[in-house]
This record gives structure tokens, C-alpha cells and sequence, in this order.
């Protein structure tokens, strides 16, 4: 029994009692008062007709009215009564008693007197009694009765609301029993918390304080393991976000439901919160890990190409109406690519369609592997493919794409012991070019992808005929790249940097140049991209860096003055582990000096790369090697590299310089560099210089060295040596 | 109002006579008399001619008190001599009182004088006791005059017969019934009450001159004879009841009862003497 059925039991017993002490109390006590009063009023009446009648005689017969015992008696006997037996008499002034009826009334008795006068003076008494026991005796029966129906009463409040408790005990024991058993054996796991409160009465932390068989199976295996232990901890990282997130619902005697997964068990849970109770929060995890996977199956299906597992049509057009919502919103572009195997069908008509099938797999593998994970390749069915790439950036990567799944077909398969070569034709549509939709731009690239057909298959075609034309020609760009190195239609221009301070050359910069042999000289604007872009950035920077190494051999060794030769390292370049091996090497090989090579790096150089990478191109100060930020305030605008790294020199943009002498921004701007430069102990360059005003001013301001074709243009090695030659007097460095 | 009356008229004749007197005695002596009603009533001739001799003795006799009364009001000194119908209780032998039987007086059944009856008989009496019977021949309602319980007269009547006891008791208990306490109320209720019956000592009727029928009771009409016969079965003594401090004034008056002239006086008035000749000095 708990204290609170105790506490019950007591106040029923408590009400029992009461009520019944009342009735069997007040009941009798009020008859016997009432009546006793009625009593005492009928004796006092009594009295006062008695004092009547013998007043009477007294008057008659002053003297001796104690003597007439006769009369007195027979007025007592006369007097009128109702049944219950009265004893009257009459008492004189000195105590004897005059006249009396004849009755003998039981004991007790209750009486009343009154006083009788002669004239005003008091002359006796008379003596009204009646029998108190008809009295007693009826209260007598009352009480009994009462007491009677006090104990009926008492055993009624006592036992009914004792009964009704009993019952309710029984039946709530029961539905305990019932849910508990319910609770043990339910299938879901149930976790019952305590909120534990701060000293600031804020919510803490939560404990489990119970939990059933299928919780602990869920989470721990062992009950005694899980109570007692934080929600938290035992339930995870996703419980806790979206439980502390939505805390005050339940606070406020909500519920929420939300699925939790266990990535580590694989599983999957619908969770149910809601407070039972204050300061308890009760957790109902449904596992829903075999629904999860009939859905996940059941979407597989839906959505996926049950041979190539790849994305169907379905997904693939909800997949593109994100990508085009994506595109719209960012203001990006995106292609699709539409895949066709070139005679495919000649497969299935001469191995069997499950050699088709068995193609198809395999080149969905290739095409998968050449593809970023945020693009979507999809089989519409039979042998197209679809791909969407999204944050295309320049239009043509698309090419790059397109050829890469062209290649990737290109490699013989491998199919039921037959090695078959095969090919695709792309068709490539480009958002928002050549459509603002998605049925508008497959249809566009499917168009194109007949195009490519036509051509001869095994190529790739845009929608936009110019996009074709610019395809083609950064195709013949990239190819002749490729042969440029090989063929070595590459050369190098030094433009000089002069000393604003004396006018002699103190450094030059080493300039590629392409000449190709049908379209002549290529600026660099055109083929330095596509190199970075083709990654041939890398070859050709080292040919750069070589053949500046070896020229400043030779003209050293020619006893030309030994100027700083200043080489343009591309970020992709920086990326590569071993840039400062290949500098090394280099070096190493032709015999040029450390201290006579600088190397220009971008701004976007020291923000992209990683701080390992850069801290090994600043390594090589180590050997002498000087390192120039180019085009210095046109790129990322982080200061701090210029505060942490030990730059050697700023090249101040030519931007900045064109219009140095009418725009007073250009002129703040420049005046700003070269402060900050000679306050951190930093050579500057200026670049584009061309007038003499430019020069001045930058001269005014304390520029160290100047750059542009007021003094020189880009020359070739041959000018450039002559100039190395006829400068008297060059500064060594 | 007619017994006051005449009561009246026995103080004023008294007063009378002792103011018409008052060179006779040399010093005037006063007796309180009292007692049962019909006893008094046998004193009224016997007290007339006591004073005609004794002139200086006031006597004072007021409305009677009943034998009781006057027996308690003689011990209380308030009484010289008290005429009861009544023997002594032991507690007032006690207390001193000393009683003679003087003589016994018929108790008469007497009915209010219109009544058409002479005789009436024990179960007759019964009847009208019990109610039974509430008619006269005539068709006259029976009222019948009761005493108290305690009054010896209802005792006397009582002695009528086993059923007649019963029959008093009955009527004791009716609701209604008229009730005359004293004998002058019971003759005068009876006198004046159409219908009436009821009883009184034969003294009453002769000294009173009582205007009510007498009735002869089982054919024997009351009388002293009739009592000295045995031949009349009601009767009520009277004794006299003195104390040890009676003083010789009262003691003058009961020798002169005891003398033959007062046995005569009292034996006209309807008293049957029973007491020896004695003389008192």
C-alpha cells in the first residue's frame, strides 16, 4: 500500500467516523434537549394554571388555605394533564407540604416551580414534576437507532468509498499489469527521461530512467546498461540536435515525431516524443529500418535503372529541374549531355541482348567514373545516356566532359570473351543558350547528339553552331598545344625592369610565346588558360622555367651583367608536391643561380594553395631564389599573407599604373602600395609604365623598379642580349 | 354564590351575637371550630345554644376544611376543636390529636328536588356511577355530583358493595364529571343542578333545610332510627378532636355537647349519639 492509499484509507476512515458520530450523537441529544425543553414548558405551564387555581383559594381563605388540603389536593387532582404522568404539589413558605396528588412518578424526574402569593407576598410553592424516564427511555430507543444508523452509516462511508478505492487499485493494477506487459513485449523501443535542471533551473541534460526490453535490444542489449545513463549519450548526435531544437513543444504538452538513423547499425527509427508528465519526456522509437528499405528499394526502382542502377528517367528530370532551379538562382550555367552508343544495336542483333546488357553495365561504369558526383549521368533506356553537369563555369568544359566519355567508350570491353570496340556520339546543350527548360534542352542536345552522328559518330556536337565553331577551335588549340611543346614552337621574350632610381636593368621577365606554324603568333590570353585548364600548364612551366635557367647560364656565361630573371609560376603549378624539387632539379641541370631567379606568383597562388605548398615555394629562399607577388591588388584582397610571408617584392598591376597620372583613386591606391611596401621592407614593381608622367609620378613616390614598354617591350632572347650587352652598367643584384 | 351566602350569614350571626353581648362577658373567650361539613352543620344548633348561656365565648367556624385539614390545622394551633368524619392517621395520634366519636349521621343519596324519584337502589347507584345509566325516568340527564377519592363519603358509598367501589373509581376517571370538594358545595351543586344526585349527611339536610329530595336507598329512607336499626347501611361518624392543650374554654363547649342537652341538640339535628354520658368539669 503507498503512502497515498494510506492517506486515503485514513480520511475515508476519518469521514466514516465523523458522519457517523453525528448521526448517532447529535440525533438522540437533539430528541432529548427538544424534549426536555417541551417538558420544562409543560411543567411550567402546568404550574402557572396550578398557581391559578390555588391563588384562587388563598384569596378565598387567607388564613387558612394551608388547611384546606381537600380542595388543594383535589385541584392538583383536577388539574388537566396529557398522559404522561405529573406529580404537583404544594409546599408552604416553611418547607411543608400543603397538598399533593397521589402519584409516584419513576425517578429521575424533572421539575418546575412557582411561587404562589397572598397579596403579593410569597406564601408557598407549587412543585411540577413529571417523570423524565418515558423520556430517557425514548431517547433511549433514539439512540440505539442512531446508533444503529450511525454504524450502518460508518460501515457504508467506510467500506463503499474503501470498496470503490479498492476496485479502482485493482483495476489500475490491472491496467498497470496490462500496459507493463504491453510495454515489455511491444516492439517498439520505449525510453521514459528525467529533465534534469541546472541551478538556474534550466534544462541540463536528460537521464533515461527506464526503458523496456525492445529499447535496450535497439541500443545497448543490456536494460542495466541503458537506465540511469544521458539520452544523449546513449541515443546520439541526431536525437540531440533535434531534441534540444523542438525542446519547448514539449514543454508545452506537444509531441513530435521525426526519423533518426544509426548509420553505424544501419538503422533506421521513427521517433515519437511527448511529455508524460512534468519533468518527463517519454521516447518511442519505431524501427523502421525494413520500411526504410522496402522504400529505398521500391524508390530504387522508381527512380533507377534497374540493369545500370544509374538514375532513370524519372530522376533524371527531377534531377535537372533542381539543377535548373540551382542555375537559375546562382545565375550559372549548366550542359547536358545526351550519350549514344555508336551501333550498339549490332551488339544485341550479333552477341545477344545479354551481351547488350552486359555493355551497357559496363560502359555505365565508365561513364560514371568520368563524371563529378555532383552531375547526374541517367539511362534514358536502350543505349542513350544523359548527363548533367552543373556549375559549368566556362561553356566549353563541357567539351572536356564530352570527351572524356567519349574516350572513356573508346577502351575495348571485355564482353562474354569478346573484346568490342565501341564508341558515342554526344550531343551537348548548354543553359541558358540553348534552353531554359528541361525538355527544351534534351531535346536540343538530343538534336545535337544526331549531329554527331552524322558527323561520323565518335565525336561530340553543340546545339549552338558557334559554340560548335569555338569547340572546334579550342579542340585544334589544345591539340596543337600538345604538338607545340612537342614541336617546340615555343619561345621566350624578356621585357626588362628597369631601376627607377639610376634607369639600368636590374631584372627581367621571362614571357612565353607561341608560334604556331599555320596561325602564326598566339597571344598567350588564348593558350595560357587552356594550358592551366588541359593541366599541359605544367609541362610548358617547366620548359619556361628551363629555358630561363639555361638562358641565364648562357648570358651568364657570356659575361652578360647578371640580372634577376623572373619567372610566372601558375597555380597549378603550386598544387604540384614536388614544384620546388622540379625548381631544384632545374636549377640543378642547366647551372643557373638560385639568387638570380625570381618567381612570380598571383595572389589567388597564395590564397588557393594549401599552407604546405606555400610554405615550401617560400623554402626555396632558403637557396637564394627571390619570390614576387604579380599582379599585386587585383586579386584576393588578404593583406595577411603580405604581413606572414616573406615576399621579396610587390609588382604593383598595370591596371593601377594606366591612368595613374588623371585618376586620384589609381593614385591612392598605388601611393598606398608602395607605402605599405617600404613599411614591411618590400621592393615594389611597377608594370605597364609607358609615359614619362607615369614615371615621374611613380618615381615621386618612391617606386623601386619599373616595368613597361616606356622602357622596353617584351624582347626576344637575341634583343634581349643585346640590350644585356650594350647596358654598360647594370646593377648587380 | 348561595353557599357563600349563607356561610356569610353564619359570621355575621355570630359577629351578632357577640357584639349584642358585650356587657355579659366579662372577658371573651374564642373557639376556632372546624371539620367535615356535615359535622359543622350539626354544630350550628348546637353552638346557638351553647352561647345563649355563654355569652363571652366567640366562636369562630369558618367554611369547613375537610376532616384533614382541620385535624392538620388543630395540631398547627390554628383550630381548638375540630368535628371530623375522618379517623385519626398514626402520625397525627403522633402529633397529639385525641379523637371521641360523638355520634354517626345517615349519608343520604339525595338528587335535586325535580327529580321523580323516592327510591334507588345499589345497582341503580352502580349504573349511574358507571355510566351506564345517564337517564332519569323522565328523560332528565343523570349529573351526578362526585367527592374526591380521598373524601370518606365516596369511601362510604363505597361500602355499598364490591361493585360499587369499581363504580366510583370508574367515574373518578370520566372526563367532565362535577366535583364538589366540601359538603356544602356537594348539597348546594346538587340543589341547584337540574338532574342532580349525589349524597350528604342527614345533618346537612335538617339544620340547612336543604331544598333536595332525600331517596331511600334499597327502600329504607335515612334516619337515625333507621341507623340505630341497622336497617341503613350509610353512615358517617363524627368525632371530636381535641389536643392536650384544649383550652377549658373548648373543653366547656364539648361538656356541654356531652351533656344531655347537647346530645339532644344533636340528636335533632340528625345525629345518631353514640359517646357515654360524660361530664367535663
Amino acid at each position: 500500500m503507498t503512502q497515498s492509499d494510506y492517506s486515503l484509507q485514513q480520511l475515508t476512515l476519518a469521514l466514516a467516523l465523523g458522519i457517523s458520530s453525528l448521526i448517532a450523537l447529535l440525533i438522540p441529544s437533539s430528541y432529548f434537549l427538544l424534549s426536555y425543553q417541551g417538558l420544562q414548558a409543560t411543567l411550567e405551564s402546568q404550574t402557572e394554571l396550578t398557581a391559578n387555581s390555588v391563588n384562587s383559594i388563598i384569596r378565598s381563605s387567607q388564613k387558612m388555605w394551608r388547611f384546606e388540603e381537600v380542595r388543594l389536593s383535589e385541584v392538583l387532582e383536577r388539574m388537566p394533564h396529557d398522559e404522561t404522568p405529573q406529580f404537583l404539589r404544594i409546599v408552604s413558605e416553611d418547607g411543608e407540604v400543603v397538598a399533593k396528588n397521589n402519584l409516584i412518578i419513576p425517578t429521575p424526574v424533572a421539575m418546575h416551580t412557582l411561587n404562589i402569593y397572598d397579596a403579593g407576598t410569597v406564601v408557598g410553592r407549587i412543585e411540577a414534576s413529571r417523570s423524565m424516564r418515558p423520556l430517557l427511555q425514548k431517547t433511549t430507543m433514539i439512540a440505539f437507532c442512531s446508533i444503529l444508523g450511525g454504524v450502518i452509516i460508518f460501515i457504508l462511508f467506510r467500506r463503499l468509498p474503501l470498496n470503490a478505492i479498492k476496485k479502482a487499485f485493482q483495476t489500475l493494477a490491472e491496467s498497470e499489469k496490462k500496459y507493463r506487459s504491453l510495454y515489455q513485449t511491444m516492439k517498439e523501443g520505449m525510453a521514459l527521461h528525467r529533465v534534469n535542471l541546472d541551478e538556474n533551473g534550466a534544462i541540463s541534460s536528460f537521464t533515461v530512467i527506464d526503458a523496456n526490453p525492445s529499447c535496450a535490444a535497439m541500443f545497448d542489449g543490456n536494460l542495466d546498461n541503458i537506465i540511469g545513463r544521458d539520452s544523449f549519450a546513449l541515443f546520439g548526435d541526431t536525437f540531440r540536435n533535434f531534441f534540444l531544437e523542438r525542446l519547448e513543444v514539449f514543454e508545452h504538452g506537444g509531441s513530435l515525431s521525426f526519423e533518426m538513423s544509426l548509420p553505424d547499425k544501419d538503422y533506421f527509427y521513427n521517433v515519437q516524443i511527448f511529455s508524460p508528465d512534468h519533468g518527463l519526456i517519454a521516447t518511442l522509437f519505431e524501427d523502421i529500418t525494413e520500411s526504410r528499405k522496402a522504400e529505398q528499394q521500391i524508390q530504387q526502382m522508381a527512380y533507377f535503372d534497374t540493369l545500370t542502377k544509374l538514375p532513370n528517367r524519372a530522376l533524371f528530370h527531377d534531377r535537372i529541374n533542381q539543377a535548373l532551379a540551382q542555375a537559375k538562382r546562382d545565375n550559372t550555367s549548366m550542359a547536358v549531355l545526351f550519350l549514344d552508343l555508336d551501333h550498339f544495336k549490332n551488339v544485341n542483333d550479333t552477341l545477344g541482348h545479354s551481351a547488350g546488357d552486359q555493355l551497357l553495365i559496363e560502359a555505365s561504369h565508365r561513364l560514371s567514373s568520368h563524371i563529378r558526383s555532383s552531375d547526374t549521368l541517367a539511362r534514358m533506356g536502350g543505349d542513350e545516356f544523359v548527363v548533367v553537369i552543373t556549375h559549368l563555369g566556362e561553356q566549353l568544359n563541357a567539351t572536356y566532359v564530352a570527351q572524356k566519355l567519349i574516350d572513356s567508350i573508346q577502351a575495348p570491353f571485355q564482353i562474354k570473351g569478346n573484346e568490342l570496340y565501341v564508341s558515342a556520339s554526344i550531343g551537348i546543350a548548354l543553359f541558358p543558350d540553348d534552353g531554359t527548360n528541361a525538355e527544351t534542352l534534351i531535346k536540343h542536345a538530343d538534336m545535337a547528339m544526331y549531329f554527331s552522328k552524322e558527323s561520323g559518330r565518335n565525336t561530340y556536337n553543340f546545339f549552338s553552331p558557334v559554340m560548335n565553331q569555338k569547340a572546334l577551335m579550342r579542340m585544334e588549340n589544345e591539340a596543337g598545344l600538345r604538338l607545340a611543346l612537342q614541336r617546340g614552337e615555343f619561345f621566350l621574350e624578356f621585357q626588362p625592369i628597369m631601376s627607377a632610381s639610376n634607369r639600368t636593368i636590374v631584372a627581367a621577365e621571362a614571357l612565353v610565346r607561341w608560334n604556331h606554324p599555320t596561325r602564326g603568333r598566339i597571344p598567350p590570353i588564348e593558350f595560357i588558360t587552356l594550358a592551366e585548364e588541359t593541366g599541359l600548364i605544367l609541362p610548358l612551366g617547366e620548359w619556361v622555367l628551363r629555358t630561363t635557367c639555361k638562358t641565364m647560364k648562357a648570358f651568364n656565361d657570356a659575361g652578360l651583367p647578371p640580372v634577376r630573371y623572373c619567372v610566372n609560376v601558375s597555380s597549378k603549378q603550386i598544387e604540384q608536391q614536388n614544384f620546388p624539387e622540379v625548381v631544384r632539379t632545374v636549377l640543378c641541370e642547366t647551372g643557373a643561380k638560385a639568387e638570380q631567379l625570381e618567381i612570380e606568383l598571383t595572389e589567388s597562388c597564395l590564397v588557393t594553395g594549401t599552407d604546405t605548398n606555400i610554405s615550401d615555394v617560400f623554402g626555396m629562399r632558403d637557396w637564394g631564389i627571390t619570390i614576387a607577388i604579380d599582379d599585386f591588388g587585383t586579386g584576393y584582397s588578404s593583406l595577411s599573407y603580405i604581413k606572414t610571408l616573406p615576399i621579396d617584392h610587390i609588382k604593383i598591376d598595370r591596371a593601377f599604373v594606366v591612368d595613374i597620372c588623371t585618376n586620384v583613386q589609381d593614385q591612392a591606391i598605388v601611393e598606398a602600395i608602395i607605402t605599405m611596401s617600404q613599411r614591411l621592407g618590400i621592393n615594389n614593381i611597377a608594370e605597364g609604365v609607358e609615359t614619362q608622367d607615369q614615371l615621374e609620378f611613380l618615381h615621386s613616390q618612391g617606386c623601386n623598379e619599373i616595368q613597361g614598354y616606356y622602357f622596353h617591350r617584351p624582347l626576344p632572347v637575341d634583343a634581349f642580349e643585346s640590350l644585356l650587352r650594350s647596358h654598360g652598367k647594370t646593377e648587380t643584384i | 354564590m348561595c353557599t357563600i351566602n349563607r356561610l356569610a350569614s353564619y359570621v355575621y350571626g355570630l359577629t351578632f351575637i357577640v357584639l349584642a353581648l358585650p356587657g355579659i362577658c366579662l372577658a371573651t373567650d374564642t373557639i376556632n371550630i372546624n371539620g367535615s361539613g356535615s359535622a359543622l352543620d350539626m354544630m350550628k344548633p348546637m353552638i346557638a345554644a351553647y352561647q345563649k348561656s355563654n355569652k363571652n365565648v366567640h366562636i369562630n367556624m369558618d367554611k369547613p376544611l375537610g376532616s384533614s385539614g382541620a385535624v392538620k390545622a388543630l395540631l398547627a394551633g390554628a383550630l381548638d376543636i375540630v368535628l371530623s368524619s375522618k379517623p385519626l392517621k398514626p402520625e397525627e395520634i403522633a402529633k397529639g390529636a385525641q379523637l371521641q366519636v360523638y355520634g354517626k349521621t345517615p349519608l343520604v343519596i339525595i338528587t335535586e328536588k325535580h327529580v321523580r324519584k323516592a327510591n334507588i337502589t345499589t345497582a341503580e347507584l352502580e349504573d349511574i356511577y358507571f355510566g351506564k345509566t345517564y337517564t332519569w325516568a323522565g328523560g332528565e340527564t343523570i349529573r351526578l355530583v362526585m367527592r374526591p377519592s380521598e373524601d370518606v363519603d365516596s369511601k362510604i358509598i363505597g361500602t355499598l358493595s364490591p361493585g360499587m367501589t369499581t363504580a366510583i373509581r370508574a367515574a373518578q376517571t370520566r372526563p367532565g364529571m362535577l366535583v364538589a370538594v366540601t359538603d356544602p358545595e356537594a348539597y348546594t351543586a346538587i340543589s341547584k343542578t337540574p338532574g342532580a344526585i349525589g349524597a350528604t349527611g342527614l345533618t346537612s339536610i335538617i339544620t340547612e333545610k336543604l331544598a333536595v329530595a332525600s331517596l331511600a336507598l334499597n327502600g329504607v329512607i335515612a334516619s337515625t332510627q333507621a341507623l340505630a336499626k341497622g336497617s341503613y347501611p350509610l353512615s358517617k361518624e363524627i368525632s371530636i378532636v381535641t389536643t392536650p392543650k384544649t383550652s377549658p374554654a373548648t373543653q366547656k363547649l364539648i361538656n356541654f355537647m356531652l351533656s344531655s342537652q347537647g346530645r339532644s341538640i344533636a340528636d335533632k339535628a340528625g345525629l345518631l349519639v353514640t359517646i357515654g354520658q360524660t361530664t367535663h368539669k
